[in-house]
């Protein structure tokens, strides 16, 4: 495994790959930044192009983008409380109350820190894991998967700022929108009223933008002034000062590195979950989970170090067992078969060079990304400081183009706009968005997993109960909020 | 002699009505050249099998025709939405879709979706891609080596789908019950988690397109190839045996084979489709493109416009005939 480091080491010095990571990674950033737009949109429209390159160049395009994308995503979270990409929405509930006391700067650095130091973790575990990780990944099947999930799902009480009633309203929403469309173990088509736009259920990136973006935009609009309630912070040492407090808070980034690697690892759970299961948690295990939502910089550390770590763990489980985590796995994995390179277990010993290119790739652009964005962090936080009328304008232009490029549906614009409205109804009535976010990421995935641990078990509910993982997640469910309340008192 | 007004004034509509109608008349079909972008409609995300193969083949073809093809992946109801969108689109030559087959019958014939997938102009084949099964080899979980064994199941064999949308679902339920072994599908394992499932023994089965990616599990030992839905062995995958081998000759129909078909509008006229058709022939006849498209496991293997249309009514014909079966799947 480890003879081809040095041979991808020998490739990135190269001038083309050089510059081959930078345009990535800008692209990255720009399109991370972009709501509705991500990396998935810059890796599709560039695939075609990469058809004739080298390998090695377009795995190191590809990890460029894929390693800024993230953090990209985290700078519209933190600085227009609208996430780049559905991974980074949990970014939004602590990244931009920081942003309105006037330490966008800070927020930023914070995130920045998190993102290349979760990145490391994941990619630490993956290379000590990549030859034993087997029983990791087969470990998991969907009893253990709705454990995980629920135990997302459970915390939607203690993140229900202010109303605890609002705040399982809220969630209860969230789950019923997560159950439009059809439901594919039973067969059953549900609430589309007749749609085949709503087969597939309400998408993901609208829903994120309409919620977000639209719904602050009008709350923008309504309220007037700038994002920065206080006097700005925007130098570079602010930026800096929020990287260091990742040292400060080193429980909560491992932490949350490791849940982000976890869930990279599974198949099937989706990227958006991890922030969402790492920020809840972080919230159950905090002395002061009151603080959360209000700009406690814990908030994004959990959310952007398991959103990058997350890759790790995908590519984990994709190049050892050649199972995409993610679409963009998938997108890899076309490049690597286009290019006569199979995924699965011989990949690791025929061709390590490979998966070292894939992870320096990965490195440097998430390095690159980090300190773009620290040195851009005191720039960007000027943003806060633009009247809001400005900022909706171009806001709404850029997230409603945004959304109809992806998929060219009239439909997509419509959804943003309606949940744009619930968004800024909720804000303006006091209910949290935080459990609407999370009933809806985790609501369908908890039925999928629990319908097919049912139906794999011939009908018994045991199947729930049978493996040690199981336990340990329950038990955790259970115990961490008792701690976590014990020390508070 | 003098011409009755009357019948002057005929003479005149019929001229008029004559150069009206060379007006409008498409040009021959040496004369269409397109004008503008083609656009193919990719009713899958990028990255996946159709929409690599378009992205090449769009490539040869944007050549081929001195305009841009544009791939536009219209993700979502298992490939519904190319079919949905293509039946709207004007038939002008500018859009076309590769659409997933036999998983699109399902929605016709089984969920009674319109439109009639006859109506549209077919021009040829994208390419076939083969399903195969394969078993679980977990100790302790039933084992499956060949068809004939698994007829002498003594209960439901556990067979995962991802769902009821896409091709997996028809070619799964239709060859079950082509062998007439007794089975369970259990639905909503996302396509990776059936790789998982059957490592784990959570399914016995399942059936998958023959491409390297889905045979990962085999390459490791965790799995065995029981079955390959071909009429004889496939060239890149010879260790599998076919169901004919099996005694199973039903088993060998093209009508099984995942197979992405190109088409235009309904009513697109005949010297627009030539055209296209003609651009397709030779797209597939580029031997390095085919080397590379097949390198993912896909099968390139040209078919007239004849023969898809053919092709279409058998498929949507095998599906009518276990509509019953596939009904007990569809709420």
């Amino acid at each position: 495994m480890f003879e081809g480091f040095g041979g991808a080491l020998v490739t990135i010095s190269e001038p083309h790959v050089i510059l081959t990571l930078c345009v990535g990674s800008i692209i990255g950033l720009i399109f991370g930044a972009v709501p509705g737009l991500g990396g998935i949109l810059a890796m599709s429209m560039l695939l075609p192009f990469t058809f004739t390159w080298d390998a090695i160049t377009a795995v190191y395009l590809f990890s460029g983008i894929m390693g800024a994308s993230s953090f990209g995503g985290s700078v519209s979270a933190i600085l227009l409380n609208t996430p780049g990409t559905p991974v980074n929405a949990a970014t939004c509930f602590d990244g931009y109350p920081m942003a309105q006391r006037g330490e966008a700067a800070r927020a930023l650095g914070l995130s920045a820190g998190a993102c290349l130091l979760g990145a490391l973790f994941g990619l630490v575990i993956l290379a000590l894991l990549i030859q034993v990780m087997r029983p990791l990944v087969i470990a998991f099947g969907h009893p253990e998967i709705f454990w995980l999930v629920v135990f997302g799902l459970v915390t939607t009480a203690t993140v229900s700022q202010g109303s605890l009633l609002n705040g399982l309203i809220a969630g209860g929403v969230g789950i019923l929108l997560s159950l439009v469309g059809l439901n594919e173990p039973t067969g059953l088509i549900r609430y589309t009223m007749g749609s085949e736009y709503l087969w597939d259920g309400i998408p993901l990136i609208p829903f994120f933008v309409g919620l977000f973006a639209i719904g602050e935009l009008i709350n923008y609009s309504a309220q007037g002034g700038t994002i920065a309630r206080d006097n700005i912070q925007a130098s570079i040492r602010g930026a800096w000062q929020g990287v260091m407090e990742n040292f400060r808070y080193v429980v909560c980034l491992l932490r949350s590195s490791s849940i982000g690697t976890l869930v990279g690892i599974i198949p099937g759970v989706g990227g958006e979950t991890a922030n969402l299961i790492a920020y809840t948690v972080a919230v159950q295990a905090s002395k002061d989970p009151g603080s959360f939502g209000t700009g406690n910089p814990e908030g994004v550390i959990a959310s952007e170090a398991a959103n990058d770590s997350k890759d790790g763990g995908a590519l984990l489980t994709t190049l050892s067992f050649g199972i995409p985590g993610s679409l963009a796995m998938a997108l890899l994995l076309s490049i690597f078969i286009m290019h006569g390179v199979s995924p699965g277990p011989q990949l690791i010993l025929d061709k390590p060079i490979f998966i070292w290119t894939l992870l320096n790739g990965y490195v440097v652009s998430n390095a690159f990304a980090s300190i773009v964005g620290l040195l851009a962090a005191r720039y960007l936080a000027i943003i806060t400081r633009v009247p809001v009328y400005y900022l909706s304008a171009i806001i709404a232009v850029v997230s409603l183009s945004g959304t109809y490029i992806l998929r060219e549906n009239i439909w997509d614009v419509v959804l943003v706009v309606l949940l744009g409205i619930l968004g800024f109804g909720m804000r303006r009535a006091g209910v949290p968005v935080l459990p609407l976010v999370i009933g809806f990421v985790l609501g369908n995935l908890a039925e999928n997993s629990f319908l097919l641990t049912v139906r794999i078990h011939d009908g018994s509910y045991l199947g729930f109960f049978d493996s040690v993982i199981s336990w340990i997640l329950i038990l955790t469910m259970v115990v961490v909020p008792l701690i976590a309340r014990l020390r508070t008192r | 002699m003098r011409i009755p007004k009357t019948l002057s004034n005929v003479c005149l509509v019929v001229l008029m009505a004559g150069a009206l109608a060379l007006a409008v008349t498409p040009a021959s079909a040496a004369d269409w050249k397109p004008s503008k972008p083609i656009t193919i409609l990719v009713g899958f995300s990028v990255g996946g099998a159709m929409d690599t193969a378009a992205r090449l083949q769009g490539e040869v073809m944007s050549k081929l025709l001195g305009v841009p093809v544009v791939i536009r992946n219209v993700p979502g109801a298992g490939g519904r939405n190319s079919v949905s969108i293509l039946n709207r689109s004007k038939p002008d030559g500018y859009t076309m879709a590769a659409i997933n087959l036999p998983g699109q019958a399902v929605n016709q014939v089984a969920r009674g979706m319109k439109p009639d997938l006859r109506s549209f102009t077919w021009i040829g084949r994208q390419v076939s891609n083969p399903y195969f099964m394969q078993a679980t080899t977990k100790k302790g979980k039933d084992q499956w080596t060949s068809l004939k064994q698994m007829k002498t199941a003594k209960k439901p064999i556990k067979a995962g789908i991802t769902g009821t949308g896409g091709n997996t679902f028809p070619i799964s339920v239709i060859t079950a019950n082509l062998v007439g072994f007794p089975v369970e599908f259990i639905a909503g394992f996302k396509g990776p988690e059936l790789i998982t499932g059957i490592i784990r023994g959570d399914i016995t089965i399942t059936n998958l397109p023959l491409t390297k990616r889905w045979t990962t599990a085999i390459q490791s030992g965790d799995a065995k190839a029981v079955v390959v839905y071909l009429p004889k062995r496939h060239p890149k995958f010879p260790d599998i045996p076919t169901g004919v081998e099996q005694g199973f000759p039903a088993l060998g129909s093209a009508s099984l084979v995942g197979q992405n078909l190109y088409a235009l509008p309904p009513k697109t006229p005949d010297n627009i489709a030539s055209v296209v058709e003609a651009a397709l022939v030779k797209v597939n006849n580029d031997a390095a493109l085919k080397e590379r498209i097949e390198a993912n496991g896909n099968i390139v293997a040209p078919l007239s416009k004849q023969n898809t249309t053919k092709l279409i009514s058998d498929m949507i014909a095998l599906v009518g005939d276990n509509t019953p079966l596939l009904k007990k799947y569809i709420k």
